[in-house]
């Protein structure tokens, strides 16, 4: 008997004594009153920067004067209308080329007031691997959307028709080495994130 | 002395030590707390967490093969493996067949559990941790103690001393934020040059298929999409019904472990990348076991998130180590005796039974009632040891006989009052730097009798 | 009512003081409480020892000595503890038994349970610091646990809390195990005194003078630390501070 085998007799030889349903639940809302307030304030808490802007203009006007822009030798990015960069990712044939990308600009769906996260898709990507590789991350909120909490989150995805996503809150970091945060792991070392509250 | 004892004396033996442990996993819990009480539904989810899991694992044969069917359908290989062997060698037959030399691996206890890594090196493979934790633990030769911070009892000149020797960083530097950016550096160069990416799995969705993997340093995440070849490993507990339950989860997970809303990255993946071949094993080893006690069931709702260590007052001041067990603290009580009673049996008694652990958890397992379980357990398998089991029958045949308790606690009371109190406090039974109570002229009972014979109010 | 009070063996032994205290302010609430001649010990060591067979003895006996009575009550969270959950798989097809286990509270849950009193009018000028055993906390929920979101009220430091003159000291961690554990206290003697050193400590820098709760067995473990280094506090329990406020 294979292991497959061997794991499905043990489990149907088990015995419940009682039922356990699968629960009906709704939680209330979390006590996020102001989302974009309450993003705002979530994502600054964990290292990451948001911006509100009213369309494409307002934001390219705010990038340039952005160190990680301005610092920038080489930018890869998704949104062509903001930014050009001189890494076209739908050229890279082989992700490890990305491997010194210092900005990576790419947009996001949504954000998620309670924890700051935003949720990127990566099937929009050639190579979702350019969102941890890079050395500093902008995600840009097209929609304008902020949800109130992963609830509210989580409704929002077809998940049947993604093969990957991410919710992304801040740059990476890490406190292994006695319990002091350190922004800036393997991921990225910083992120802004962009949320454009107008019409393009 | 008990196993456990022994090594918690040794560990106690340096005072300064003890509190700075303390401290630093007192500060996580306080974390936590800060963050639970940010949200308002924080009881009624963790209600809701524990049912969704008892559901899944009283229909596991359904959710499993609907996961296996939905992921197989997305391009997934997955594999079963019963025992720690069976992965190591699934792995490895996986590893040999791309001619995988150089493997990153993500934090993943389960991969702890089985021994993946030495079992992988002696076969000539490289596998290097990149959890920068699980990295520190890797270049020291000694396995994580605890099971999301693991390098938690090790101080950062420590690490700067590690670091000097393996990475080359200065001599005597031990600012985390050199460390750490040295690691990334380190671990670029893995990532770029791995073959193969072996993660965890913190859930695995049986509706879609889908697997979802959290990190705060983003490890994962190279891990999985640089490397063509993926190698995902997971406990079957780990299976839960919908996507949208992981709201759910996700919103328990990191507050818990560590006190954030949620970590830097939270990565669904269903199915490979184009060019990329992606693998899942579902393991057992000993889970199914587990299963079939009713009474230690709950605890596969487990979801690794290491707030109940971080409570344990007993698991700061004695470090993970102390448990001799590959997951210590409330949890790896409760798993440890499933493995070997005799050899774990001191580890249930390591334990005050304050309750703390089933406060904090946030899928709802009742840890200190599985820890008393197991000390019926041990009874009941005839482990307590003679001392243990005669103090008991002696007590309980006191007890019973009420005339002769109180005499004997009566001459007990003359024989302790008149003993000088040097003496008294020696006596090893009670500890040093602890004197036994006072003990009065007269039991409670007498004084009473005495009180209701000379009348007035009292008693009436 | 009739109320028998159940004594706990450490109390009958070497703290007789607590349990005429506890008589005292029952007293004082119009409780004329009773104490079974025959009683003894609820069979908390054995049960946390993992010996069943022996603790079913004794919550034989314990049933067969209180079974006459309304209410039970305890000096003591963790015995009532006991009664009310480690008896849990006994009897369970015996609805008396079941009724006994009800009926049986730690003193200051009575108080503030069944005769709905929240305030005991009374001077205690002094610092005070509280400390909530885990038994009583956890297990009856006497006061609100720092781990959990929950409100829920406070049924034992709130009935010293209003004493005139009395302060709560606000300690660190509010509650901390003290490492008692019953029979941990000696088979992991180490850390049993380490951590109660540590409670102490807490005890000491939030100013306390005299240090309080509901459970005797903890205040002998810390007692003993603090005599055996000469510190400048002392133990009582919430009866023998109640009893005194309303002497």
């Amino acid at each position: 008997m294979g292991s497959r085998e061997k794991i499905f007799a043990d489990l149907n030889s088990v015995k419940f004594d009682q039922r356990f349903d699968y629960p009906t639940y709704a939680h209330p809302n979390s006590s996020v009153i102001d989302p974009y307030n309450s993003f705002t304030t979530v994502l600054d808490s964990v290292g990451g920067e948001c911006h509100y802007v009213k369309n494409y203009d307002e934001l390219k006007a705010k990038l340039v004067n952005f160190e990680v822009y301005e610092t920038a030798k080489n930018i890869c990015s998704c949104l062509p209308e903001i930014e050009k960069g001189n890494i076209d990712l739908n050229l890279v044939e082989d992700v490890h080329e990305l491997h010194n990308v210092d900005l990576a600009i790419a947009s996001g769906d949504f954000g998620v007031a309670e924890n700051g996260a935003v949720w990127v898709n990566g099937d929009k990507l050639k190579h979702r691997g350019l969102l941890f590789l890079a050395e500093n991350l902008i995600l840009v909120i097209e929609s304008g959307n902020i949800v109130n909490d992963l609830n509210q989150a989580y409704d929002l995805i077809d998940f049947e028709n993604t093969r990957s996503g991410y919710f992304i809150s801040g740059p990476s970091k890490t406190a292994d080495i006695e319990q002091c945060l350190v922004i800036g792991a393997h991921g990225a070392r910083s992120l802004i994130v962009f949320v454009i509250q107008g019409d393009k | 002395m008990s196993s456990h004892a022994k090594e918690a004396a040794a560990f106690l033996a340096d005072e300064e030590r003890v509190h700075w442990h303390d401290q630093a996993l007192w500060f996580v819990r306080q974390k936590r707390d800060t963050a639970s009480k940010n949200v308002p539904a924080w009881e009624e989810l963790r209600e809701t967490a524990h049912q969704i899991k008892m559901h899944t694992l009283s229909r596991l044969p359904e959710y499993l093969e609907a996961f296996e069917t939905k992921a197989s359908e997305k391009g997934v290989h997955v594999h079963y493996a019963k025992t720690a062997q069976d992965h190591n060698e699934t792995i490895l037959k996986i590893l040999n067949s791309h001619n995988v030399k150089r493997v990153v691996k993500s934090k993943s206890m389960l991969t702890e559990e089985c021994g993946l890594n030495h079992f992988i090196e002696k076969k000539g493979i490289e596998i290097i941790d990149t959890d920068l934790g699980e990295r520190i633990v890797q270049l020291l030769e000694e396995p994580p103690s605890h099971i999301v911070l693991p390098a938690i009892h090790r101080k950062k000149e420590e690490v700067g001393e590690l670091f000097h020797k393996h990475l080359h960083t200065e001599k005597g530097a031990s600012d985390p934020t050199y460390l750490t950016q040295a690691a990334r550096k380190h671990l670029r160069e893995r990532f770029l040059a791995g073959e193969a990416g072996i993660t965890g799995v913190n859930f695995a969705v049986a509706e879609t298929g889908g697997i979802t993997i959290v990190t705060n340093e983003g490890n994962a995440d190279l891990g999985n999409s640089l490397p063509p070849l993926h190698i995902a490993s997971m406990g079957f507990d780990k299976i839960i019904p919908r996507a949208k339950d992981l709201a759910v989860f996700i919103s328990l997970l990191a507050r818990s472990a560590t006190g954030q809303p949620i970590t830097t990255y939270t990565s669904h993946l269903a199915g490979p990348r184009p060019g990329q071949e992606m693998h899942i094993i579902i393991v057992d080893n000993g889970r199914s076991e587990i299963l079939q006690k009713e009474k230690f069931r709950k605890t596969l709702c487990c979801i690794r998130c290491g707030a109940c260590l971080n409570t344990c007052p007993v698991y700061r001041r004695t470090g993970g180590y102390s448990y001799k067990f590959v997951i210590p603290g409330p949890l790896g009580t409760v798993l440890a005796p499933h493995k070997d009673l005799k050899k774990h049996k001191s580890l249930p008694y390591a334990c005050t039974l304050c309750e703390s652990c089933s406060d904090v958890c946030p899928v709802k397992v009742d840890l200190h009632q599985q820890i008393i379980e197991w000390r019926a357990e041990i009874d009941k398998q005839g482990q307590l040891g003679l001392i243990k089991k005669a103090a008991m029958w002696g007590t309980t045949y006191l007890f019973k006989h009420p005339k002769l308790y109180r005499t004997l606690g009566k001459l007990g009371r003359i024989f302790l009052r008149a003993m000088p109190a040097r003496l008294l406090n020696a006596i090893p039974i009670w500890g040093k730097n602890r004197d036994l109570p006072e003990m009065p002229a007269k039991s409670f009972s007498a004084l009473h009798k005495k009180k209701l014979k000379q009348g007035g109010n009292y008693g009436k | 009512m009739k109320v028998g009070l159940f004594i706990p063996c450490y109390i009958e032994q070497c703290y007789p003081q607590v349990g005429l205290a506890m008589i005292d302010v029952l007293q004082s609430l119009g409780v004329e409480p009773v104490i079974p001649e025959k009683q003894t010990c609820c069979g908390q060591p054995m049960f946390n020892t993992g010996c069943v067979t022996e603790t079913e003895k004794l919550a034989i006996k314990f049933y067969g000595d209180f079974k006459d009575y309304d209410y039970i009550v305890a000096p003591s969270g963790s015995c009532v503890h006991m009664v009310r959950h480690g008896y849990n798989q006994f009897f369970r097809s015996n609805p008396d038994f079941i009724r006994m286990q009800a009926a049986t509270y730690e003193f200051c849950e009575f108080i503030h349970d069944v005769l709905n009193v929240r305030s005991i009018a009374g001077t205690f000028p002094h610092k005070v610091g509280f400390h909530k055993s885990c038994h009583g906390l956890r297990g009856l929920r006497l006061e609100p646990a720092s781990e959990r979101n929950l409100v829920e009220p406070s049924k034992a430091q709130s009935l010293v809390e209003q004493l005139i003159g009395i302060e709560i000291v606000t300690l660190e961690r509010s509650d901390e195990c003290c490492g008692f554990g019953g029979t941990f206290s000696v088979f992991e003697k180490e850390l049993s005194i380490f951590m109660g050193q540590d409670r102490l400590r807490d005890h000491q820098q939030a100013g306390a003078e005299i240090i309080t709760g509901y459970d005797t067995s903890c205040l002998m473990h810390m007692e003993g630390i603090l005599k055996s280094n000469n510190l400048d506090l002392k133990t009582m329990h919430v009866a023998e501070i109640l009893s005194e406020a309303i002497s």
